[in-house]
């Protein structure tokens, strides 16, 4: 016998609310179980006001724009009810503090984060503060690409509008 | 409010693919159909979030269900029309190979029945249902009636134009879908947003189709808000009482019906026999082979997520249409292989509202929200789909723990893949590399883990009691008034999608009832 079952599945959810199975609509089953999970609405004043301030920083060096496009509230309405990420997030901010970030102008702030980035993307989630890494930015783009701004204005989505049929593709 | 001494003829648990068209069938042949189902009332056209977008939700998740309507809040509830009010639809026919796969390689089990035998109720189901799809000629995947196809997207002809080139045939997508309105209901019109319920009913749901029409007979009792937690038998072994409670009030109550039918999908059927233990049946009903609950054979995917190159950085379009225009019917069957079985492949059915891929592109800051931008447009999904063969360590079980909002043992799936599995597995994989390869196609996860989809299996079909549960016609052979109708049945799951067959199955599985009423042996 493999090693794949049905005991895997739970090792195989990644970091993020939306996360993978909002990309990937499977069948109706998959799409059942990803939108009957209880979403309670939120307060977004899970973060003090310096710790705030610190992943609306961070989001928008991610994605230019995700400040405006009220990115740091989505991510402080997710954090605020995933004891998990939480700790993650307390970690990663004390190692920021401990850099004076918040001081830094945007060149210097880069070249903290980079390095986060080059290892979050190679896979290697090991380090603490690479896993912080991996969550804001994972949790700044699902809340800057479902937000108006990052769907409509910056991807230019059309769909959900009717079509009296459906052409052909041109090219071929 | 059902009264408790009317005797129907037939009590149908479960609304959806299965239930939904057995019960129009037999209602409209003049039987006396009670339909049992868990979840709410549905009013397709106006309780789903069809036409939502993710920002209108604070939590970025768009719910099925409008405000304050209930539905799909749980297995054992999901509403009327079951899970065809969310499908993808995608509507294929087994063909011979599939009925009959251990003649055709030597492993798994046959099916009682032949393509032949259910090639007239396919005809049936697609002309009630409406079906589109092109005539393609395949000796593996039988033409039926089909209305026009739909295009290709271009997408889709990057992706043929690939296959081609390595032998391998993409076809047009069939599906369940209106190409063209009928008298009764409009024509899609692409909005894609197929799997959020389909608001105007161009896409098939059971409810609409099927049943809603099926009322003027006078003969069909809809009933919701049922949920039905055991089935009693009397000392001649006969289901005598449905019994049920209201999903809101939890008030108990009872059903009666000369016969009974399951058809609550697959994991749910499975559980509810299990459930309704008893001094005749101390193992789960009509499980006196102990087959009850093995035999477990969902759909094993392997999910590739893609960028086809030469779209990257085109503009913006809109051409989601009905999610997945195409498909990749199973070539490896007749290829020479380590393996028994085959695969299909379903691709490009992404809906474009959501984004979730963003976060595995890699990168920060401007050049990062440029690389998304340019991939927007290219962005698809392709996911190999292939049938599993039983074995002792798949079942379904209910939880001897865990219980559910209405305090009933909650059904477990068990899977593990056997060393053949996973040679399929890995082949599967290798083609969908090189198919995507072969289209220019910029591959995120070269290396998915297997997922399953569309559960099969639990009540095996077969002639041979010991090593069954239901006969040849979904009768239990433990039960004589007891009909499975689901994908539970299946003794073998082919690569295909399993709707299509419920149907026919279901319509089958009707005309013998209906003829077992008439000649009173019911």
């Amino acid at each position: 016998m493999s090693t794949y079952s049905s005991d895997r599945r739970s090792l195989l959810k990644i970091f993020g609310s939306i996360g993978a199975t909002c990309a990937y609509p499977f069948a109706s089953d998959e799409l059942y179980a990803q939108t009957t999970a209880a979403t309670p609405e939120m307060a977004s004043h899970f973060f003090n006001k310096t710790d705030f301030a610190v992943i609306s920083r961070l989001a928008d060096l991610i994605v230019p724009g995700a400040i405006r496009a009220g990115v740091p509230e989505y991510i402080d309405m997710v954090i605020a009810r995933n004891a998990e990420q939480q700790a993650v997030a307390a970690d990663g901010l004390h190692w920021l503090a401990a850099k004076n970030f918040t001081q830094l102008d945007e060149a210097a702030q880069y070249a903290i984060l980079e390095p986060l980035c080059e290892t979050a993307d190679s896979g290697d989630l090991r380090a603490r503060n690479v896993q912080f890494f991996a969550l804001i930015k994972s949790l700044t783009a699902d809340g800057y690409y479902t937000s108006r701004t990052g769907l409509l204005d910056e991807l230019h989505y059309h769909g959900n509008t009717p079509h009296a049929g459906y052409p052909a593709c041109p090219e071929h | 409010m059902v009264l408790e001494n009317k005797l129907y003829d037939v009590v149908v648990i479960g609304s959806g693919a299965g239930g939904g068209a057995l019960s129009a069938r037999l209602a409209h042949l003049g039987a006396d159909v009670l339909v049992l189902e868990g979840g709410p009332k549905i009013d397709t056209r106006t309780d789903f979030n069809t036409h939502a977008l993710p920002y209108q939700f604070p939590s970025r998740h768009i719910p099925i269900m409008k405000p304050g309507k209930p539905g799909f809040d749980g297995e054992r509830s999901r509403g009327l029309g079951g899970k065809t009010q969310l499908w993808n639809a995608v509507a294929l026919r087994l063909s011979q190979r599939d009925f009959k796969g251990r003649h055709h390689d030597g492993a798994g089990q046959d099916w009682p029945v032949d393509y032949a035998e259910m090639a007239p109720f396919y005809d049936r189901i697609e002309r009630e249902v409406g079906v589109c799809g092109n005539y393609d000629h395949l000796e593996d995947l039988p033409d039926g009636i089909f209305l026009p196809p739909v295009p290709m997207k271009c997408t889709d002809v990057a992706i043929r134009d690939g296959a081609r080139t390595l032998g391998v045939p993409v076809i047009h997508v069939r599906k369940a879908t209106l190409s063209r309105p009928t008298a009764t209901r409009p024509a899609c019109h692409f909005c894609g947003n197929c799997m959020s319920g389909c608001d105007v009913v161009a896409k098939y749901n059971s409810l609409d189709v099927h049943m809603l029409p099926a009322l003027k007979t006078g003969k069909l009792t809809l009933q919701s808000n049922s949920i039905v937690h055991e089935l009693a038998v009397s000392a001649e072994a006969r289901v005598n009482e449905v019994r049920y409670f209201d999903r809101e009030t939890r008030a108990q109550n009872v059903a009666k019906g000369k016969i009974v039918v399951v058809a609550c999908a697959c994991a749910q059927s499975v559980a509810l026999l299990q459930m309704s233990k008893s001094s005749r049946f101390p193992a789960g009903l009509a499980n006196s082979s102990g087959e009850l609950g093995k035999n477990f054979i969902p759909h094993i995917t392997a999910g590739f997520e893609a960028f086809l190159t030469p779209f990257i950085g085109k503009p913006s379009i809109n051409e989601e249409g009905f999610l997945d225009h195409a498909y990749v019917p199973s070539f490896m069957h007749s290829k020479k292989r380590g393996y028994p079985r085959s695969f299909g492949i379903q691709f490009n059915y992404q809906n474009q509202r959501s984004v979730g891929w963003a976060k595995n592109v890699k990168g920060m800051g401007k050049s990062y929200k440029d690389a998304i931008k340019a991939r927007y447009p290219a962005y698809l999904t392709f996911t190999g789909y292939q049938e599993m063969l039983p074995n002792p360590d798949s079942y379904i079980d209910l939880d001897p723990a865990a219980t559910d909002e209405y305090g009933l043992p909650r059904a477990r799936r068990h899977w593990k893949l056997s060393d053949d599995d996973m040679r399929l597995y890995n082949d599967m994989k290798k083609w969908c590399r090189a198919i995507l390869e072969a289209s220019k196609a910029e591959i995120i996860n070269p290396d998915p883990a297997p997922t399953t989809n569309h559960e099969i299996g639990g009540c095996r079909m077969g002639t041979d009691p010991k090593t069954s549960v239901v006969n040849e016609y979904c009768r239990a052979h433990d039960v004589p008034n007891l009909y499975v109708v689901d994908a539970s049945v299946f003794p073998s799951s082919s690569e295909k999608n399993p709707t299509l067959t419920i149907m026919a199955l279901a319509t089958r599985t009707a005309d013998r009832i209906a003829s077992q009423l008439q000649k009173g042996e019911a």
